[in-house]
């Protein structure tokens, strides 16, 4: 099996946060917080 | 995707041991102290930010707070371990340096959220909406992570119930220091409070998934301090109105920087203290526990500042009730201890970490076990020039931006800063000992 090289293992990582559903849960929180904060100010 | 697979691979994490009994226990006091010192200096941090009083904008008393806390966070981790083990755990899981920045965008946003609740319905009916974040925790905790899975009734009644009772503490404490504020605006500022409050437990999500994975605190708060940076310099910059303005800010608190960055710097003690409590006890316990970070702030308001000098007795009888109450929330938190079942399932949610993002097993378990995972390195973490390097610019800055400091003309208790600061000396060698020998800070 190949060891994926430096760009390709960064790459497969980053497909792999993407694919993560935790992942999106904070991104909502901070989008919704991003949001808030331009109400208020 | 190469990496998708890696749960095939042999070397990968599939299965390992449980950690023993005997561990486990000796793990979860490490932890559950950690929680209590935290609490003790996240308070403390607030009281250098008391001795600002010149006009100058919340969001860059932030931006210097994060400031320090960047210094720190930088200079703390090279001297206690060297940026050789920064680097070492971002070979093992370097996902994980996109949730630390994440966290700390989150970080960021609460925190300037604050600053107008702060502004809009005054510290005391904030705080306590805020610290609603420990509730938030528990239910991410127990839905992604597996905690308080097994831990059978009697566990679940000491944590949510001891959460139930700081909140209700906290309302008394924000209801007997509360000043007669006529807040114009209390709809946005309870609203902002109580996003801030969600934002802060959300945070954690980020948290428990590096602990679980195994990564140490002491690597996780360096990535986690760019995210908060660079976010905490985007909002000052959009609230200043550009760069040009934000530099004169910057010049004009030039002599209340030293506090400032004090400030941060205290702030990052309590929360190395509490990212400890958070991977040895989880979110659910750790955070309720440093929560009692309230507490402390009115302990150092009331015996430093002089707040509510001068007021009636029964004010002063809320605040002792109050302060009882989250004493008690924080015992039967600190007192329900993981069981071996539920630690079984911490194992499963972080094996399952490890497969999805290809992590060696071995460094999930020495994570899990809190060892050291760098077998080159164990027990000899020979210092770099780098490390050094680091410390001495953030002493230099520290030490030079003393120098031009002023100390603010207001009356202070200083027989109670010298009991509160001993307080402080005795849980950072209490909690630093401890980690030490128990987890080499691992």
């Amino acid at each position: 099996m190949r060891e994926p090289g430096g760009l390709r293992r960064w790459r497969d990582l980053t497909l792999i946060v993407l694919c993560d559903v935790h992942f999106w849960i904070p991104v909502a929180v901070l989008l919704g917080g991003l949001a808030v904060l331009r109400w208020i100010s | 995707m190469d990496q998708l697979t890696t749960a095939q691979r042999p070397g990968f994490a599939t299965q390992s041991p449980l950690v023993n009994p005997d561990r486990l226990r000796r793990l979860q006091s490490v932890g559950i102290l950690c929680g209590f010192g935290a609490g003790a200096w996240l308070g403390a941090a607030e009281a250098p930010t008391k001795l600002v009083t010149a006009g100058i904008s919340p969001v860059v008393v932030s931006l210097l707070m994060v400031a320090g806390v960047f210094l720190a966070r930088w200079s703390v981790p090279a001297l206690v371990r060297g940026t050789g083990q920064i680097g070492w755990d971002l070979r093992q899981a370097p996902h994980l340096v996109v949730w630390g920045i994440l966290a700390g965008c989150l970080w960021a946003v609460a925190n300037t959220l604050t600053i107008f609740a702060i502004r809009d319905v005054g510290l005391s009916i904030a705080f306590p909406l805020w610290n609603m974040n420990s509730l938030i925790g528990i239910l991410w905790g127990v839905t992604l992570f597996n905690e308080l899975r097994n831990a059978g009734a009697r566990r679940w009644l000491s944590v949510l119930g001891g959460a139930l009772l700081m909140f209700l503490g906290a309302c008394m404490l924000a209801y007997a220091s509360s000043a007669q504020t006529t807040p114009e605006h209390a709809m946005r500022g309870i609203v902002a409070a109580l996003t801030a409050g969600v934002l802060w437990g959300t945070m954690y999500i980020p948290y428990r998934k590096a602990y679980l994975t195994g990564m140490n605190p002491l690597s996780f708060v360096a990535f986690f301090t760019i995210g908060e940076l660079v976010t905490m310099i985007l909002l000052a910059l959009s609230y200043s109105g550009g760069a040009s303005p934000l530099v004169h800010e910057l010049l004009k608190a030039k002599q209340v920087l030293f506090w400032l960055l004090l400030a941060g710097f205290v702030w990052v003690i309590g929360d190395v203290f509490q990212q400890y409590a958070a991977k040895y006890v989880g979110i659910s316990r750790g955070i309720p526990l440093s929560n009692t970070n309230q507490l402390w702030g009115l302990a150092w308001g009331i015996l430093v500042f002089g707040e509510l000098r001068g007021r009636g007795l029964s004010l002063y009888a809320q605040v002792i009730g109050g302060s009882l109450l989250m004493a008690v929330g924080a015992g039967a938190i600190a007192l329900s201890s993981v069981t071996g079942k539920e630690h079984g399932r911490w194992h499963e949610a972080a094996h399952r970490e490890g497969r999805r993002y290809g992590v060696s097993a071995d460094y999930v378990q020495a994570g899990l076990a809190g060892e050291d995972s760098n077998n080159e390195t164990k027990g000899d973490r020979p210092r770099t020039w780098l490390d050094w390097g680091i410390v001495a610019v953030a002493t230099a800055i520290f030490i030079g931006l003393g120098a031009i400091s002023r100390v603010p003309d207001i009356g202070l208790n200083w027989t109670a800063i010298s009991l509160l600061s001993a307080i402080l000396l005795l849980f950072l060698a209490a909690c630093g000992t401890a980690l030490w020998k128990a987890t080499r800070f691992s």
